[in-house]
């Protein structure tokens, strides 16, 4: 589903390289962690899979599903079917929820959305998450505490229908509470949708109670360390990023 | 030339979409004024005088700017315990000149007055524009305060539109329409406005 071959990002008008020939492949249905110490590299991954305007590939390539997104802009890219739950969702005055959202599924979908199937929906949505549904008529996340931030990145996937989630940092900021609420929701799309990929970039193993992973991937100066289990994550736990030895790439992300 | 007296103890709420090159209103005592003026493209001047103590004008304004234009907006606190409070926002969507010079004047003998203003710009391409927010106070007991800003949408939020799936240009609508439609209009009363929006 998503390969990414020898990626190398740096920052735009600048000489810093972020990403250091990275490579990790996901499959169809998989889920994959990549966890690591700050400044690592992780969130300008996700960032840089969307186009975002502050990366510039500078060698290598992302593929999904075959399809190369170097050189696709940001709203081409989630038209594919790739979202990306954001670690600190901006705030948007003047744009409603509602009208974001319903711009946002006949974008995604091509077609002219039916108010009263996505009133529906959307209603269902909001109970899902636990959001109360006044939030749908006001500004983009204005106003929004942390925790509800996240839940409204979480019903947009709902809305949107993905193929590859990527969440950054969900998990940050989030009471007990929220972090079930957000983590249910998850799983119940991931039943629902069997063939969806979910990428969970985290600093801690806390959310790996609540979405199983295939893989732990650890993640240091711009590139994977060690791939594993879930025991991988329980190790970095227990000993610390700094017990990672670092190993070959080419013996990562198998 | 268009002229409105706003009478003793009257309140009034005006739409415009400014058809006329200069526009006076002339509010008395505990009058109170609230306009909404929504246009695209046409210079214009407006005069506000507050003559009656207590006389307090709202005054929203938000502009589409294709060529050069300069809008001049000047209130006159004459009487005690007057109050205004100015929202200007344009969008300069080509490479013209945008021009806001909006004057807060507070006489010397008059107590107790509030002059604010909210003047905003954003540019969608190499946009030349300009503020200048002056406040002219000649009294003591008085509160003036401005906020100038000229610069483009934060690219934060277009690239959090676009991430799901919107395009380049609907999210510049998007960020237009929420930009320029503030202060809770009515919406069936600015359907020209929201069209012209539309065809960015």
């Amino acid at each position: 589903m998503l390969e990414v071959k020898n990626l190398s990002v740096k920052v735009k008008d600048s000489n810093k390289i972020i990403l250091n020939n990275f490579n990790l492949n996901i499959g169809e249905g998989e889920v994959h962690v990549i966890m690591g110490p700050n400044g690592t590299g992780k969130s300008t991954l996700a960032k840089s899979i969307l186009s975002h305007y502050k990366f510039e590939i500078v060698d290598g390539e992302i593929l999904f599903n075959k399809e190369k997104l170097n050189n696709l802009s940001t709203d081409e890219v989630a038209k594919r079917g790739i979202f990306l739950a954001m670690q600190d969702p901006t705030e948007i005055e003047g744009v409603t929820n509602s009208e974001f959202l319903r711009t946002a599924l006949g974008e995604v979908s091509g077609n002219k959305v039916n108010l009263y199937q996505f009133i529906k929906d959307i209603e269902k949505s909001y109970k899902d998450v636990k959001l109360s549904e006044d939030m749908l008529h006001r500004s983009i996340n204005k106003g929004f505490s942390g925790g509800e931030k996240k839940k409204n990145e979480i019903l947009q996937l709902k809305i949107l229908k993905p193929k590859l989630i990527i969440l950054d940092e969900i998990d940050s900021g989030l009471d007990v509470d929220s972090l079930k609420v957000v983590c249910e929701n998850i799983n119940s799309y991931l039943k629902e949708n069997e063939k969806t990929s979910l990428l969970i970039i985290t600093h801690y193993p806390r959310i790996l109670k609540y979405l199983k992973p295939d893989y732990v991937h650890i993640m240091k100066n711009g590139n994977i360390k060690q791939t594993g289990d879930l025991s991988l994550a329980s190790f970095v736990e227990k000993n610390g990023y700094d017990s990672i030895n670092e190993v070959d790439e080419s013996d990562a992300n198998e | 030339m268009n002229k409105i007296l706003v009478e003793k103890n009257c309140e009034k709420e005006i739409y415009l979409d400014s058809n006329e090159d200069k526009y006076i209103y002339v509010l008395e005592e505990n009058a109170s004024l609230k306009v909404f003026n929504f246009s695209s493209d046409q210079s214009f001047k407006v005069e506000i005088y507050l003559k009656g103590e207590n006389a307090s004008v709202e005054y929203f304004f938000s502009t589409i700017n294709f060529h050069d234009n300069t809008y001049n907006i000047k209130v006159y606190h004459e009487a005690n315990n007057t109050k205004s409070n100015l929202v200007n926002h344009g969008v300069n969507v080509y490479d013209k000149k945008l021009n806001f010079v909006v004057d807060g004047i507070i006489n010397k003998d008059t107590v107790g007055c509030s002059c604010t203003q909210d003047n905003k710009i954003m540019n969608l391409e190499d946009g030349k524009s300009k503020i200048e927010p002056n406040l002219l106070i000649d009294s003591f007991d008085s509160i003036a305060n401005h906020a100038a800003y000229i610069g483009n949408f934060r690219e934060e939020d277009l690239f959090y539109l676009k991430s799901r799936g919107i395009s380049q240009s609907i999210a510049t609508k998007m960020l237009t329409r929420g930009f320029l439609i503030h202060n809770n209009p009515d919406l069936e009363k600015i359907g020209d406005f929201l069209k012209q929006i539309e065809k960015l």
